[in-house]
C-alpha cells in the first residue's frame, strides 16, 4: 500500500514517469523485482527529488528521481545548472568560485547566487531534506520519518553524518563522473596514468604532489636566497673590518720599524742605555759637568799661575839687575804666550764639551720623546685593533643568531615531509583494496576479457587481457576507456562507512562503443547504486529500451518536450 | 643649579652593522654627541654628568683628547663623570694617562669617590667600573655626607651583572639626585629622584622610543627633572594589519605612508599580521628597500577556513594533512608548516 501511495504521488508529479511505468509493469518478473526496488531505497544513498526556485530558467521547477537509472536529458548548460544546485545544496556555496572554471556554462553570477531550493535524500528508512537560499544563506534541514510522519531538525554535523561523511571533494571525484580529456590513444594512456597516479598519492585526481612540493622548494629558495642577500652584506661589513685590521696591522708594523730604528740610532750614539734609565742622562750630564768643572778649575789654575808669573817678572823688574831683566821679561813673555794658549785652549774645549753635552742631552730627549710617542702610537694601534676584534665579535654575534627566514624554512621542510608521509595509502594504490576493486568491475564489464589492473616492477599500472599484462600505452581506446570507468567505479566504492552512493555521469557515455554501452548500462541496472545519466544524446535511453533495462527520464526542461 | 644628564653615548658603536645606514649611524653618534654642547653653549648649565659608557669599547688617546676639547669648549660648566661596564678601567686604559681641563672631573676610581664642587655647593659621588661585570651592590650602602648642598649619586647599572640596584632603595639614602645609566630606554623613578637618562641615541632596534637627556634644575631644595629628545633618529616598531584584499603593491604603498607620516629618517622594525589573501607572498627583501627597515616580520596567515576546507577535503591528502595540524597543539614551526603546504597543496591543484 505504501509503495501505490507514492507511486501516485509520483505519479502525479511526472507524468513522463507514468508512462515508463506502465511499460516496465507490462514486462516480466525479473524487472517486476527491478521496479519494486524502484522505489526502495534498501541502504543505499539516493536523491529523492529536488526542487528549484528562480535560477536562470529553472523557476519553481520539481525533479523527482528514481532509486535506480535516471537520465537527465536536456542542454549541457541546463544539465550543467541541476548538477550545480545539486552540489550547492549539499555543500553550500562556500568554494562556488575556486570551483568554476572559464569555461563554466552556468547561469550568470546573480542569477546563480539569488535562488533557492530543496533537496531530498534517502539513506535506508530515513529521508532528509535540506534547503537553502542564497546568497542570503539561510539554511534549514529536516530529517523526515516515513513511518512516523514527523520531521526533526537536524545539525550540520548530523547531515555530514547522514552523507556517511563525504566530503565535498570526495562528491566530486567518486560522484561525480566526467570522460577523459584525451581523444587518441596515447594521450589517453598518459591521461589515465597521470589520473591514478595523483589518485594513488592524493587521494584526490586533482592533487599535483610533484607540482606542490616544486612550489615548496620554490618558496624555500626564495626564503634562502634572502639569508644569503644578509649573509653577503654581512660578508661586506666583515671585509671591511678585516681590511681596516690589516691597514691597522701595516701601520703598526711601520711605528716598529721606526722604533727599532730609533732604537738602533740610540744605541749607535750610546743612548741606548741612558734612554732606559733617565737617571744615566743625570749621569752623563754630571760627566759632562764635571769635565766642564774640571777645566774652569785648570782655567782658574793657569790663570792664578799667569798672576803669579806676572808678578815675578814685575819683582825681577824691580829689584833684579838688567840682565836678569831681559831674563824675566823673555820669561815672562813666554809665560804669558803659553799661559794664554793654554787657557785658550782650555776655553775652546769648554766650549766644545758644553755644545755637545747640550747636542747630546737634545738629542736624547729628543729620541726619548720620539720614542715615547712611538710606543703611544703603538699601543692606540693595538686599541685600534682591538676595537676592531671587538667589532668583529658583535658582527659574528648577529651573523651566528638564527635568521628569522629560519623558522620559514624549518616549516617548509616540515610540510614537504609531512605531505610525503601522508601520501602513502595502501588503500589508494592499485596494489591494495581499491586495485581489487578495478579488477572486479573491470572483468565484469568486460565480461572477463581485462581480468586485473595491477603495478608492474616500476610501479605502473598494468592490465591483464586474456591472460597477458599490458601497460596502458598498448592498449586500445575503447580498453581505456573501459579500465578508466572500472577506476572510477572502484573510487565510488572507497567512501566511508562504505555507503553506496549516486553516481552521476556527466556525458561520461557519449565516446563508448555500443558494445561497452551495452555491458556498462546492464552493469548499472545490477548494481546497487542510483545512477544520473546526464546526457544530451538520445543513445543511452534507446539502448535501455531495446534491453528493456527500467530507467527514470527526466528532462530538464519540459518545454524542450 | 642647572644640570644636564646623559649616560649611554656609546661613542664609537656601530649600530645596525650589515645594514646601508650603519657607517652612518656610527657618525650620528659622535655629531649628536657634539650638538650637546653646542646647547650647552647657547642656555649653559652649571652641571654635566655622564653616568658611563660615554664610549663602546676601549677609548683611544686621540678619541679622549677630543673629547676633553669639547669638554674644553663649556670652560662655565663643571663635567663629572665616570667608566662604565663598556668602557671600564683596563690596567692599560687611556683614561688613566689622559690629563682632562681644568673644568673635568672623572671619578676613575674604583673605589666609591665623591667630588665636592664648591662653587656648586654641590656633591658627585660615584665610582668606575674595573671590570665588565661587577654584581655586587655596590650603591646599597653608600650615604652623602652630613653638609649642606646638592647631593648627587652617579650610578651605572641596575641588572644583575651590573652592580644591581633597587632605585627606591639608593633613593632612600639620602641624595637628592641619582643620575643613572645603563638602560638604554628613559626612565623616571623613585617619584623622580633616580632617572635613567637612556642612551643619547639609540644603538639597537629594540631601544624605541624618544632618546635624549635629562635637563634638571635644583633650586630652594626642589628638583625638577625633564626629558629633552634630542636624538638624530628613532627606532620605530610599526604593526600592520594586512586584509585579504591585500596585494604587494598596497602593502609597500602603506610602508611608504607610515614612513613619510612618522619619519624617513626613523629606522623602522614592520611586523605583518592578519589574514592575507592566499595569494599573496610576501616578499620582505622588496620591502626592507623601500628605506630604513631593519627587519620586516611576517606574522600573516593564509585567509583559509582550516575546518571548512577539512571538511571539504576529507578523506584526500588535503583534509589529511590538515586533520594532522589541526589535532595537535602547533609550535610556530608547524603552523608555518600547515599553510605553507596548504597553500602548495591547493594552489597546484588541476
Amino acid at each position: 500500500m505504501a509503495f501505490r501511495r507514492f507511486w501516485r504521488q509520483e505519479h502525479e508529479e511526472c507524468p513522463i514517469l507514468r508512462q515508463n511505468l506502465e511499460v516496465i509493469v507490462q514486462g516480466e518478473r525479473p524487472w517486476a523485482i527491478a521496479f519494486s526496488g524502484y522505489f526502495s531505497a534498501g541502504d543505499k544513498m539516493i536523491i529523492r527529488k529536488l526542487y528549484i526556485e528562480n535560477l536562470g530558467k529553472q523557476n519553481n521547477r520539481e525533479m523527482v528521481f528514481s532509486p535506480g537509472i535516471n537520465v537527465l536529458c536536456g542542454t549541457r548548460e541546463q544539465r550543467t545548472q541541476i548538477q550545480e544546485f545539486i552540489r550547492d545544496m549539499l555543500f553550500g556555496q562556500g568554494g562556488r568560485k575556486s570551483r568554476d572554471h572559464e569555461d563554466n556554462l552556468c547561469a550568470s553570477q546573480n542569477e546563480r547566487e539569488n535562488y533557492e531550493g530543496e533537496l531530498w535524500l534517502q539513506n535506508g528508512d530515513k529521508t532528509l531534506g535540506i534547503s537553502r537560499s542564497f546568497p542570503k544563506g539561510q539554511e534549514t534541514r529536516k530529517l523526515v520519518d516515513d513511518k512516523e510522519k514527523k520531521d526533526t531538525d537536524m545539525q550540520r554535523q548530523e547531515v555530514q553524518e547522514f552523507l556517511a561523511g563525504v566530503s565535498e571533494t570526495m562528491y566530486e571525484q567518486r560522484v561525480c563522473l566526467s570522460p577523459l580529456r584525451s581523444v587518441s590513444g596515447q594521450d589517453m594512456a598518459g591521461e589515465l596514468q597521470s589520473y591514478m597516479a595523483a589518485y594513488e598519492v592524493g587521494g584526490d585526481v586533482s592533487i599535483n604532489i610533484n607540482r606542490a612540493m616544486q612550489a615548496l622548494k620554490m618558496w624555500r629558495k626564495g626564503c634562502q636566497e634572502h639569508i644569503q642577500h644578509r649573509e653577503a652584506a654581512q660578508e661586506q661589513e666583515y671585509e671591511w673590518i678585516y681590511q681596516s685590521m690589516e691597514q691597522l696591522q701595516e701601520e703598526k708594523q711601520k711605528l716598529e720599524t721606526r722604533r727599532t730604528h730609533a732604537l738602533e740610532r740610540a744605541t749607535f750614539h750610546g743612548l741606548r742605555q741612558a734612554l732606559n734609565h733617565p737617571e744615566e742622562i743625570d749621569e752623563a750630564e754630571d760627566g759632562y759637568d764635571q769635565r766642564i768643572a774640571e777645566y774652569e778649575q785648570a782655567k782658574k789654575m793657569y790663570r792664578a799661575l799667569e798672576a803669579v808669573t806676572g808678578v815675578a817678572c814685575v819683582l825681577t823688574l824691580a829689584f833684579a839687575g838688567t840682565p836678569w831683566i831681559f831674563f824675566a821679561l823673555a820669561a815672562g813673555a813666554l809665560a804669558e804666550m803659553w799661559f794664554m794658549a793654554e787657557t785658550g785652549r782650555i776655553s775652546e774645549e769648554m766650549s766644545d764639551y758644553r755644545r755637545e753635552k747640550s747636542k747630546r742631552i737634545k738629542k736624547q730627549t729628543r729620541l726619548r720623546s720620539s720614542l715615547e710617542q712611538l710606543n703611544e702610537a703603538v699601543q692606540e694601534k693595538d686599541k685600534e685593533i682591538e676595537n676592531r676584534m671587538y667589532q668583529l665579535g658583535e658582527l659574528q654575534k648577529i651573523s651566528t643568531q638564527e635568521p628569522p627566514e629560519q623558522k620559514d624554512i624549518n616549516g617548509l621542510n616540515l610540510a614537504m615531509n609531512i605531505i610525503g608521509r601522508l601520501s602513502y595509502s595502501s588503500d589508494n594504490r592499485l596494489d591494495g583494496r581499491l586495485g581489487e576493486n578495478t579488477s572486479r568491475i573491470l572483468s565484469e564489464i568486460t565480461e572477463g576479457r581485462c581480468s586485473r589492473i595491477g603495478l608492474d616492477e616500476n610501479w605502473k599500472p598494468v592490465v591483464e587481457t586474456f591472460g597477458e599484462n599490458y601497460s596502458l600505452e598498448q592498449l586500445e581506446a575503447n580498453t581505456l576507456r573501459m579500465v578508466y570507468f572500472a577506476f572510477r567505479m572502484a573510487l565510488g566504492e572507497t567512501v566511508p562507512k562504505e555507503e553506496r552512493l549516486p553516481v552521476i555521469l556527466d556525458d561520461m557515455l557519449e565516446d563508448y562503443e555500443q558494445d561497452e554501452l551495452i555491458s556498462i548500462l546492464r552493469w548499472f541496472a545490477a548494481s546497487e547504486r542510483q545512477v544520473i545519466i546526464s546526457t544530451d544524446s538520445e543513445r543511452e535511453v534507446k539502448c535501455m529500451k531495446e534491453m528493456k533495462i527500467p530507467y527514470h527520464f527526466i528532462i530538464s526542461q519540459p518545454e524542450n518536450l | 643649579m642647572r644640570f644636564i644628564h646623559l649616560a649611554d653615548v656609546h661613542l664609537g658603536a656601530v649600530p645596525d652593522m650589515g645594514m646601508p645606514w650603519s657607517r652612518k649611524r656610527e657618525k650620528e653618534i659622535w655629531s649628536t654627541f657634539r650638538r650637546v654642547f653646542e646647547v650647552i653653549r647657547t642656555d649653559p648649565v652649571d652641571l654635566l654628568l655622564i653616568a658611563g659608557d660615554l664610549f663602546h669599547r676601549q677609548p683611544l688617546m686621540s678619541e679622549l683628547e677630543e673629547v676633553n676639547a669639547l669638554f674644553q669648549g663649556i670652560p662655565g660648566t663643571t663635567v663629572v663623570f665616570m667608566a662604565g661596564e663598556h668602557d671600564y678601567l683596563r690596567a692599560d686604559s687611556a683614561y688613566l694617562r689622559m690629563k682632562w681641563a681644568e673644568n673635568v672631573i672623572f671619578l676613575g676610581d674604583r673605589q666609591w669617590t665623591c667630588a665636592e664642587i664648591p662653587k656648586l655647593n654641590t656633591y658627585v659621588y660615584g665610582l668606575s667600573y674595573d671590570r665588565e661585570e661587577i654584581s655586587e651592590f655596590l650603591y646599597h650602602t653608600e650615604r652623602p655626607v652630613n653638609k649642606p648642598g646638592f647631593h648627587v649619586m652617579l650610578a651605572h647599572g641596575g641588572d644583575e651583572r651590573h652592580i644591581p640596584l633597587k632605585p627606591e632603595v639608593v633613593a632612600g639614602a639620602g641624595f637628592d639626585y641619582i643620575a643613572m645609566g645603563h638602560l638604554h630606554k628613559p626612565q623616571i623613578l623613585a617619584g623622580g629622584r633616580a632617572v635613567y637618562a637612556g642612551a643619547l641615541e639609540p644603538v639597537d632596534r629594540e631601544d624605541t622610543g624618544a632618546h635624549g637627556y635629562v635637563l634638571g634644575e635644583w633650586k630652594d631644595n626642589k628638583l625638577q627633572v625633564t626629558m629633552v629628545p634630542f636624538a638624530s633618529r628613532s627606532y620605530i616598531h610599526q604593526i600592520i594589519t594586512v586584509r585579504d584584499d591585500a596585494t604587494q603593491a598596497s602593502l609597500e604603498e602603506e610602508i611608504r605612508a607610515v614612513m613619510e607620516e612618522k619619519g624617513k629618517e626613523n629606522i623602522y622594525k614592520v611586523w605583518f599580521r592578519g589574514y592575507r589573501s592566499p595569494k599573496l607572498m610576501l616578499m620582505p627583501e622588496r620591502l626592507e628597500s623601500l628605506g630604513n627597515i631593519v627587519q620586516v616580520i611576517d606574522e600573516t596567515r593564509p585567509a583559509y577556513d582550516l575546518i571548512q576546507l577539512q571538511k571539504r577535503y576529507a578523506g584526500t591528502l588535503i583534509g589529511e594533512y590538515i586533520q594532522y595540524f589541526l589535532q595537535k597543539k602547533r609550535s610556530p614551526e608547524e603552523e608555518k608548516a600547515l599553510y605553507y603546504g596548504l597553500q602548495a597543496l591547493l594552489e597546484t591543484r588541476a
